[in-house]
């Protein structure tokens, strides 16, 4: 099943490296949402890299790091590492499996998204939704270069779309959804 | 000619693919469905029974909006990167096709055009979930077709020998089957017992998210075949020569990168600060080094860095001291303060012990005052939750490491390894 999905992720041509930063740190925003929600750590993104047999990729914690850092709006500079397709791929398959395994986790808080915004209520009022809301922003805040224009709304705006994201992730065609929606972006956003 | 219907029920919709077969297909090595209709129920338990919708089609309607489902969902996940409002398609109504429009964050509209069902309702407002559950009951559809065809692409590989040997069979055969078979009736295998549509409705099911704990606080009854077997965790990929097939992986040269990424160190190791050191996983780790740490000692750690070593090997050689009894230690300004990063991991090494029944390694996120001791500690993942009291971290404001000057980290990520062996990060 892995070599499946590895072969639905053919790489579409870039055009210039900076298609490459986007993708990176659009990566790194999917990743960091999962982590919100679903209490995941390092450890745990490792597992997944084993159980997908992706551990030559992204085998231990200083190479997961590396890679994380090699998003360009982190605020960390040392230890960048160049991403290529290949931890691309491997990124956006370990996104989609965490998601999967989640993938109850993210139908009842989406649920609940769905819940308060009928009732008109503030979606960081339920447990469950507060919680993601303010490890997302901690993350964010902590670790990517905040500019003007990240104000909390933004970054919270962000926080559910992403959430919303991650459900479709979850599905089976999910590492492919967002494999073209990452190159979709990259090339939008020149 | 008999029916043959697949069901896909995720929990707020159901899609039904009716299509005829003939009983030859077997022989003919045909296992396509002729003639395909499809139903697809909006029937959300939750919803009324009058506002649950059905709208029914052909197999060109189904393509129709699987595609519009489609564009819709591209456009709203790359949406969240590149910051813009979902963009709403321009829609050409005046065809009168169906197509998909954003509502709000958890909401959009469908507009059914031609695919006008039961109700005479001309749109259906979908929450995200809903989307989610047509999606998913889309793809099994799709899949269902793969599979079918890939059959079936099988099923025709030559074999004259078996041919020519039952060709008199077959012509018997089919005069049995056109007596046997009542000829208005159509058989619904859906739900007979034979092994391939039964498997398939398994099958199929399996792929549907498990809702089962949600739905127990809905009021209304469950439906029909919904067998959710769903399983919580992805089985394990069958494990494979090499981990990863290597005809697909473009040639690096082909990439517009200058460098591929194999090069598995820091861009500028001469730049390199010391807010992170790294340790190698593979060493026995900082307990030996540090059981005793000695204020004039400096402690090296390793770094997966050849540079970086040779650096560090070079910066010991030219602060060798010379003792009064002309010994020579080997040893560092002795004045020197150790780095953010050096103080946290050997302030835990010593203190560091992990309980017997540890099995896994727990990480924390560390926030600290100006004045070096812990403002927050915040445990990342369950176990770093149930371990926290003995950790020894300190969290009564007591001393922990030196005043945070302005171009260190307020913020470190520690982790404690069920082996003792300790590794500290800034972030």
């Amino acid at each position: 099943m892995i070599n499946d999905r590895w072969q639905d992720l053919t790489q579409p041509q870039l055009k210039n490296e900076n298609q490459l930063e986007n993708i990176k740190s659009h990566l790194d925003l999917v990743l960091l949402a999962i982590e919100a929600i679903a209490n995941i750590n390092s450890e745990a993104i490792l597992l997944a890299a084993k159980d997908l047999n992706l551990e030559s990729v992204v085998g231990d914690r200083i190479t997961l790091w590396r890679l994380r850092s090699s998003n360009p709006q982190r605020k960390s500079t040392g230890g960048r590492k160049k991403l290529d397709v290949e931890e691309a791929r491997s990124l956006v398959l370990i996104i989609c499996y965490l998601a999967h395994q989640n993938q109850e986790l993210l139908r009842r808080a989406v649920g609940l998204l769905e819940q308060t915004t009928a009732q008109n209520k503030p979606p960081y009022k339920t447990a469950l939704l507060g919680n993601y809301l303010d490890n997302f922003i901690d993350f964010y805040q902590s670790r990517i270069q905040v500019s003007i224009e990240h104000n909390n709304d933004a970054i919270s705006d962000l926080a559910w779309k992403l959430l919303i994201d991650l459900l479709f992730y979850s599905g089976k065609n999910g590492h492919r959804l967002l494999w073209i929606a990452i190159f979709d972006a990259a090339k939008i956003s020149k | 000619m008999f029916s043959k219907i697949y069901r896909f029920t995720p929990p707020t919709c159901t899609l039904e693919i009716k299509g005829k077969k003939s009983p030859l297909s077997r022989w003919q090595n045909r296992d396509l469905l002729d003639r395909v209709q499809f139903k697809l129920s909006f029937d959300d338990p939750r919803l009324p029974s009058d506002q649950q919708i059905i709208i029914e089609g052909d197999q060109q309607d189904l393509e129709q909006l699987k595609m519009v489902v489609n564009d819709y969902l591209e456009n709203l996940l790359h949406a969240s990167f590149t910051h813009k409002e979902r963009v709403n398609q321009d829609f050409n109504t005046t065809k009168n096709n169906p197509y998909l429009r954003s509502t709000g964050l958890v909401s959009q509209e469908l507009f059914l055009g031609t695919l006008k069902g039961d109700r005479d309702r001309d749109k259906i407002e979908l929450s995200t979930t809903q989307l989610f559950d047509l999606v998913t009951a889309l793809q099994a559809y799709d899949t269902k077709i793969s599979a079918l065809s890939q059959l079936n692409q099988r099923r025709q590989k030559p074999s004259i020998l078996i041919w020519g040997g039952v060709a008199a069979g077959l012509i018997l055969a089919v005069g049995i089957a056109k007596v046997l078979l009542p000829t208005s009736s159509v058989q619904n295998i859906a739900e007979s017992a034979k092994p391939e549509s039964s498997t398939s409705i398994r099958e199929l099911d399996r792929v549907v998210p498990p809702s089962a704990p949600q739905r127990a606080k809905k009021t209304l009854q469950p439906k029909p075949n919904n067998t959710l077997s769903s399983t919580k965790r992805l089985p394990p990929p069958p494990a494979v020569d090499t981990p990863k097939p290597k005809p697909n992986i473009p040639d690096p040269a082909d990439y517009p990168l200058s460098k591929v990424a194999r090069n598995s160190g820091f861009d500028s190791p001469t730049k390199q600060t010391e807010s992170v050191i790294v340790i190698p996983p593979n060493t026995k780790p900082a307990a030996s080094n540090f059981k005793e740490p000695k204020n004039n000692t400096k402690i090296i750690p390793e770094v997966n860095q050849k540079n970086e070593i040779q650096k560090d090997f070079a910066e010991l050689s030219n602060d060798s001291i010379i003792n009064s009894d002309n010994s020579v230690e080997t040893v560092i300004k002795p004045a020197k303060k150790l780095s953010q990063i050096e103080q946290v991991q050997a302030y835990f090494s010593s203190r560091w012990q992990p309980p017997a029944d540890l099995k896994q390694s727990l990480e924390y996120r560390l926030k600290l005052n100006a004045d070096g001791s812990i403002k927050k500690v915040i445990p990342i993942g369950k176990a770093a939750k149930m371990y926290l009291t003995q950790t020894n971290i300190p969290v009564q404001r007591e001393k922990f490491i030196d005043p945070v000057t302005q171009s260190q980290s307020t913020k470190i990520r520690l982790l404690l390894n069920p082996d003792g062996g300790v590794k500290v990060f800034t972030e």
